[in-house]
């Protein structure tokens, strides 16, 4: 096979020739050719989009470390609460819940409250549950206040006769039963006497200092203003007074007749029911006050100016129907003339509107 | 920075992100292909925690079917947001991009799920590497480079295939061919399978063809 036995055959050569995919390969840069991407959009891959950045690898690093730091994180917070026991900790995952994100927009203290409070997705039983434990706890506080107020009526019961003529004083201590009561809504200073009350004032009582309200009110002469502390306070004082008639702005009455004129309940919120329980059965009738404010034995406790002749004997109560939500029961003990102020008080108080509210 | 991540899953981000960001725009995932790859990699440093002896991918098939995986719940995801918010607002379902890109994932899937095995390896390593590196990917597939091209070219003639069925048929008439043509299976296994008598499968794969030919003369 030489050149010199076969002069024709010349040297070796090597032909390439391409094919059709090689060309097919070379018209598009390596991506297929319009045949290929052809091919590509019928099965559904889709065409690639721009060349990412030349950090696209670090930023995709940077990506996960932040990721995975939050992960961690959060796993943390999780684990450290499982192992301190803690059953009231905030899940974050159920804090983000879209359900109750979105529902009250704020910080984050009120989606978490929206958690344990009323959100939507919370089942049924546990609110009852939690309606049962507010029931159960405003019993309790009932009975605390039932079983304080018959010590202390027990107490009157002997210590009445031979305080009688001393008692007129502690009327006076009774307005700083509610205070939060007496600023609130100061009431028309027209009293009318109680003429049945078999205890009067007696004449010799001091008349009180009116500029300035001691905490517990010495006795007023009658007719006396209470001194309203804010001209906030006096203008809705007069408002009141101007509202309604003088004679239903103080009923005065005994049980009997206030049957016959029964207080309404929906329409009382801004009315004073005067109820002395203790020595009506010894001492004297009960009578039925209708007043600005506060349900209550005294007058005194609402700041009311009264004469000193109306004013009744016993132990302080009151429920106090003032607010729309808070109903609370307050009781003091009596002391005669002389004896240091009442220190010794209970007071409950129950948010009704609250708790039927979450019904 | 990237000395902080796993060394193994460092070196695999410097080598194949880029490929998975492509493989990310090509299943339809362009407007989030860094959030995709992103996710395949915190599932992948998970998984190097809580296993330490296993190893990450590297063939392009393997990459193709990691991404394709987190394209799936994704996708599944967005269906699901898409079904909710429509019935919320009791509208037609919206014709955007993303919505188109939705649909082209759901028929590469119908495709690639019914292609012979070694089909769809030899194209799914194909698309994710480009058909530059056909002789890189003929390596991983343990081919020569004549043996990959004559694979992928009837890899691309079924995919063809099974792309006019799903086009042009009827759900079920295109499951029926697909079954027929590239299941694997005789007529009496498939006939087995779906409950059904020779004849009745011989005349529904029938009425199948006639439709698909008629439609094909119509696109025509």
């Amino acid at each position: 096979m030489s050149s010199t036995r076969f002069p024709m055959a010349g040297g070796r050569r090597l032909v390439l020739v391409r094919g059709g995919l090689d060309d097919a390969h070379r018209d598009d840069g390596g991506d297929g050719g319009a045949d290929w991407q052809d091919f590509c959009r019928r099965i559904g891959w889709q065409p690639p989009g721009p060349a990412p950045a030349d950090d696209f690898e670090e930023r995709l690093g940077e990506r996960l470390l932040v990721a995975a730091s939050g992960a961690r994180v959060s796993g943390a917070r999780a684990s450290g609460a499982r192992a301190s026991g803690a059953d009231n900790v905030v899940r974050i995952d159920v804090a983000r819940r879209p359900a109750i994100a979105p529902a009250r927009e704020g910080r984050a203290g009120e989606v978490s409250e929206a958690d344990f409070g009323h959100g939507d997705a919370e089942p049924a039983p546990s609110r009852w549950g939690r309606l049962g434990f507010a029931v159960a706890m405003t019993l309790a506080v009932a009975a605390v206040a039932c079983f304080v107020v018959a010590k202390l009526v027990s107490s009157n019961l002997q210590t009445s006769a031979a305080s009688l003529p001393e008692l007129s004083a502690h009327a006076d201590r009774q307005s700083a039963v509610a205070p939060s009561v007496d600023r609130a809504l100061p009431v028309s200073p027209s009293v009318a006497p109680d003429v049945r009350s078999p205890h009067v004032e007696e004449p010799t009582a001091k008349p009180a200092p009116s500029a300035r309200p001691p905490r517990f009110a010495r006795p007023r002469p009658p007719g006396a203003r209470v001194a309203i502390r804010s001209a906030e306070a006096a203008q809705e004082g007069r408002a009141l007074a101007a509202r309604r008639p003088a004679e239903s702005d103080l009923a005065t009455t005994d049980l009997v007749k206030s049957e016959d004129r029964p207080v309404a309940w929906g329409t009382v919120a801004r009315d004073r029911v005067v109820v002395p329980v203790a020595d009506s059965v010894a001492l004297a009738p009960a009578p039925v006050r209708v007043s600005a404010g506060v349900w209550s034995n005294r007058g005194g406790a609402t700041g009311a100016t009264e004469p000193e002749q109306a004013r009744t004997v016993g132990p302080s109560w009151s429920l106090s129907p003032a607010n729309a939500r808070w109903f609370g029961a307050t009781v003091t003990p009596p002391l005669p003339r002389g004896v240091a102020p009442a220190s010794v008080g209970v007071m409950a108080q129950l948010d009704l509107g609250k708790a039927l509210g979450r019904l | 920075m990237m000395n902080d991540l796993h060394p193994l899953l460092a070196a695999h981000l410097q080598r194949h992100a880029r490929m998975l960001y492509r493989v990310a725009c090509g299943l339809g995932r362009r407007s989030d292909g860094e959030d995709v790859v992103q996710t395949l990699y915190a599932r992948w440093w998970r998984r190097l925690r809580d296993e330490p002896g296993w190893t990450l991918p590297e063939t392009h098939a393997e990459l193709f079917l990691s991404v394709r995986r987190v394209v799936m719940d994704v996708a599944a995801k967005e269906k699901r947001d898409r079904v909710r918010d429509e019935s919320a607002a009791g509208g037609a379902p919206q014709a955007d991009s993303a919505e188109e890109s939705l649909h082209a994932f759901e028929r590469l899937q119908w495709i690639v799920g019914r292609l012979p095995a070694p089909f769809a390896q030899a194209l799914t390593a194909s698309l994710s590497a480009g058909r530059r590196d056909d002789a890189a990917v003929a390596r991983e597939l343990g081919l020569t480079v004549a043996a990959f091209t004559a694979r992928l070219f009837k890899a691309r003639r079924a995919a063809e295939e099974l792309a006019s069925y799903y086009e042009l048929l009827p759900l079920d008439q295109a499951r029926l061919m697909a079954e027929l043509r590239y299941g694997g299976k005789t007529r009496a296994q498939v006939a087995h399978e779906l409950g059904l008598l020779p004849d009745e499968l011989a005349e529904r794969a029938r009425r199948a063809v006639d439709v698909l030919e008629k439609r094909r003369r119509a696109a025509s």
